[in-house]
C-alpha cells in the first residue's frame, strides 16, 4: 500500500518536473546564454562575462525603445484603471438591460486574436484619422487592459458586502468618504494587481502593437526587428532582464491577488 | 415616555408596480422598543430603510420629535442602523469601526476616544477591540455592529433583523442583553423581525405588518390576548379558528357564536363586532380535555394525534364538524389521553375573541 503511493507520487512528480523543463528550460538557455562570452550561442560556455549587457546598453536604439515600452505600458495602464474601476462599480451597482452581455464583451480584447483586433483598430484608426503612433498603440493597449482591470476589481467588489456602503453613509459619511475610507481600502489590492498584471502585458504586447506603431517602435518590436538576422547575444541579455522583471511583477500581482481574498 | 420620536404618516411606497409600503401611520414614543413584525415581503424592512434615509417614500412624511425627515440625506440624519449581515468595514479593526461614525463628524479626539471606551465597555468588546472583523465569531460581530451604531448616540436606533444569522441560544442571550442595553440608555428604537418570540421578548409595543399595512399595534400581551384580524392571531402564537355566525342574546344576558353543530356562549362584555360572519380565535392552551361531559358548553370530538413537544403536549381533536382543534396540555409521564378517545373540549368563555372575518 504505501509502496504503491509512493510509486505514484513518483510518476507525479516526474510528469510535472518534465511539464516545468518544457516550459523554462528556453528561458534557462536564454538565460544562460546571455552571460555567455562568445558572440555564437553553443555549449559547453567558454566562462562568464557581462559582455552583452554592456553592448546591450549602449544600443541608443533598443534603450529607446524601452523608454516608449514603459512610457505606453504606463500610460496604457493608467487608462484602464481609470476607466475600468468606474465601470466595474457602475456594474456592481446597478443593474441594467444588457448587463451580462457587457460582462462578456469587456473580455473579448483578451479572447480575440491579437492579429484581429490590431488590423480592426488599424482600419478604425484610419477612418478616425489617428496616424500609426504612440498614440494609436496607447488606445490599442488600453482596450485590451481594461479586460484585465475591469474584471479584477469587479469580482471584487460582488466578494464585499454590499450594505458597507450604506452602513457608511448611515454613519454620516458622505458619498466621497465612504468611497475613500471604504470601498477603496477594500479593493485597492486587486487594483495594484491588475495594474501590475497589465504593465507586464502591455510591455511585452506585440501583435496589436506591430500594425499601431508606425515608425515609432516599442521594445518588443525592437527586438523582432534584431532577431531578423539571427539571435544575437544581447538579444539574450535583453530578454535575461525583461523575464526578471515580468516574473517579479506577476508573483507581487499574485501576491497581492491572494491577500486580497 | 409619552412624547413622539418618530412619526410616519400617511406614508406609502411601491417598487415598480409593487406597492410595498401602503398609506401607514404609526408613533414611536420616546425610549420605546417598537417591534415591526410580519412575514417576509411584508413592508417591514422598507419601512425601515425609509427612516433611516435609504429608501425615499413615494407618498406621506416621516417625522423625528416634530420635524420632516424626508430632506435629510441617509448621512446626516440622527439615526443609526444595525444591519442585518452587520456590514462591518472589513479593514478595520474593533475599535476603528466603532469611532468610524465620531470620526466622520469630526469629533475632537480627546471626546471620541472617550465615547469609544464607553461603547466598547458596554458592549463587553475590550479583549477584541484590536481585531478585524474576520477574526470574530458573529455574536462578537453583532455586538460590534451595534457598538458602532450607539456610540453616535443616536435620536432612533433601527435593527434589521440583527439575530437572525444567530443560532438560537446566542440568539436569546443577544436579545437578553439587548434588551437591558436599550432600557439603560433610555433609547429609542424600531426593530425589524420575523420571529415572534424574538418580537414578543423584546418589545415594549408591536406592530404587526402585512401586505404593507399594520394589522394590529399593542402590547405583546394585547396582541396575544386580544388579536384584532386573523393575521395578527396566527402571527403571534398559535391558534384555532372556528367559523360561524354572531347571535345577539335578546335578553342582553349572553351571547352566543353559532357553529353548524354548536352554540358556543361569549362573554357579556364582549365588544361586539359589526361583521355578521365571524371566526372565534380560541388559542390551544386555553382549551381543557374532558372524558366526562362537563355541565357547561362542551364540543364534542375524536382524538386523532398527540405530539410530545417537551413543556407541553399538543393534541389534535377532530370535532363533530370536521374542524380540527388544537389543544396543549402540560405534557406528563403518563398522558390521560390516546388517541382514538371520545373527547369533550371546553374552556372559560372569557379566552375565546371574536375577530371579523370581512379584511381576510
Amino acid at each position: 500500500m504505501f509502496s504503491r503511493i509512493s510509486f505514484s507520487n513518483w510518476i507525479l512528480a516526474f510528469i510535472a518536473f518534465s511539464v516545468l523543463a518544457f516550459l523554462y528550460l528556453p528561458i534557462i538557455v536564454v538565460v544562460l546564454y546571455s552571460f555567455n562570452p562568445d558572440t555564437v550561442n553553443s555549449f559547453p560556455m567558454n566562462g562568464f562575462s557581462l559582455k552583452w549587457y554592456q553592448v546591450m546598453f549602449e544600443n541608443e536604439a533598443l534603450i529607446a525603445s524601452l523608454g516608449h515600452s514603459v512610457a505606453v505600458a504606463l500610460i496604457s495602464t493608467s487608462i484602464a484603471t481609470l476607466l475600468g474601476v468606474p465601470l466595474a462599480f457602475a456594474m456592481n451597482r446597478y443593474a441594467f438591460p444588457g448587463k451580462r452581455l457587457l460582462e462578456r464583451v469587456v473580455l473579448l480584447p483578451l479572447i480575440l486574436p491579437g492579429i484581429l483586433t490590431g488590423i480592426a483598430m488599424l482600419t478604425f484608426f484610419q477612418m478616425l484619422g489617428i496616424p500609426q503612433s504612440m498614440l494609436a498603440v496607447v488606445i490599442g493597449h488600453s482596450t485590451f487592459l481594461m479586460a484585465i482591470m475591469m474584471p479584477q476589481v469587479y469580482a471584487q467588489l460582488k466578494r464585499l458586502d454590499s450594505s458597507i456602503q450604506e452602513a457608511a453613509l448611515d454613519l454620516g459619511a458622505s458619498g466621497i468618504q465612504a468611497f475613500f475610507y471604504v470601498i477603496f481600502p477594500n479593493i485597492r489590492t486587486a487594483i495594484f494587481g491588475a495594474a501590475l498584471l497589465s504593465f507586464t502585458l502591455s510591455l511585452d504586447e506585440i501583435p496589436v502593437t506591430y500594425f499601431l506603431n508606425g515608425v515609432f517602435s516599442t521594445l518588443p518590436i525592437q527586438i523582432w526587428g534584431m532577431t531578423r538576422n539571427g539571435i544575437t547575444p544581447q538579444v539574450n541579455a535583453i530578454s535575461t532582464l525583461i523575464f526578471a522583471f515580468s516574473l517579479t511583477a506577476i508573483l507581487i500581482s499574485a501576491w497581492l491577488g491572494r491577500k486580497g481574498e | 415616555m409619552n412624547d413622539i420620536m418618530v412619526e410616519i404618516r400617511n406614508v406609502s411606497k411601491s417598487f415598480g408596480k409593487t406597492s410595498v409600503v401602503n398609506d401607514l401611520n404609526l408613533s414611536v414614543h420616546s425610549g420605546e422598543f417598537l417591534t415591526l413584525l410580519g412575514p417576509s415581503g411584508c413592508g417591514k424592512t422598507t419601512l425601515l430603510r425609509m427612516i433611516a434615509g435609504f429608501e425615499y417614500p413615494d407618498k406621506g412624511d416621516i417625522l423625528i420629535q416634530g420635524k420632516s425627515i424626508l430632506s435629510i440625506p441617509p448621512n446626516r440624519r440622527e439615526v443609526n442602523t444595525v444591519f442585518q449581515s452587520y456590514a462591518l468595514f472589513p479593514h478595520l479593526t474593533v475599535r476603528e469601526n466603532i469611532a468610524f461614525g465620531l470620526k466622520m463628524k469630526k469629533v475632537p479626539r480627546e471626546a471620541m476616544d472617550r465615547r469609544v471606551d464607553a461603547a466598547i465597555e458596554l458592549t463587553q468588546l475590550e479583549s477584541l477591540a484590536l481585531r478585524k472583523p474576520a477574526k470574530l465569531s458573529g455574536g462578537q460581530q453583532q455586538r460590534v455592529a451595534i457598538a458602532r451604531s450607539l456610540v453616535n448616540e443616536p435620536k432612533v436606533l433601527l435593527l434589521d433583523e440583527p439575530l437572525g444569522a444567530l443560532d438560537l441560544q446566542l440568539r436569546r442571550q443577544m436579545q437578553i442583553s439587548l434588551r437591558r442595553l436599550q432600557r439603560r440608555l433610555g433609547m429609542t428604537c424600531v426593530y425589524v423581525t420575523h420571529d415572534q418570540e424574538e418580537a414578543m421578548t423584546l418589545s415594549d409595543r408591536i406592530a404587526i405588518m402585512n401586505a404593507g399595512r399594520i394589522e394590529q399595534l399593542g402590547t405583546p400581551a394585547e396582541i396575544y390576548g386580544t388579536p384584532a384580524t386573523p393575521f395578527a392571531a396566527r402571527f403571534l402564537g398559535d391558534t384555532n379558528f372556528l367559523s360561524g355566525t354572531l347571535q345577539r342574546a335578546a335578553d342582553g344576558t349572553m351571547n352566543r357564536f353559532i357553529t353548524a353543530t354548536s352554540e358556543i356562549p361569549l362573554p357579556t362584555n364582549v365588544e361586539l363586532l359589526k361583521e355578521k360572519y365571524q371566526s372565534l380565535s380560541i388559542r390551544p392552551e386555553y382549551i381543557s380535555l374532558h372524558h366526562e361531559k362537563p355541565t357547561d358548553f362542551a364540543l364534542q370530538g375524536k382524538i386523532i394525534e398527540e405530539n410530545f413537544l417537551g413543556l407541553f403536549s399538543r393534541i389534535t381533536v377532530s370535532l363533530a364538524s370536521g374542524e380540527h382543534l388544537f389543544v396543549l396540555i402540560p405534557s406528563s409521564a403518563k398522558s390521560p389521553y390516546t388517541v382514538g378517545d371520545n373527547i369533550f373540549a371546553t374552556w372559560d368563555p372569557a379566552q375565546a375573541h371574536l375577530i371579523g372575518m370581512d379584511n381576510i
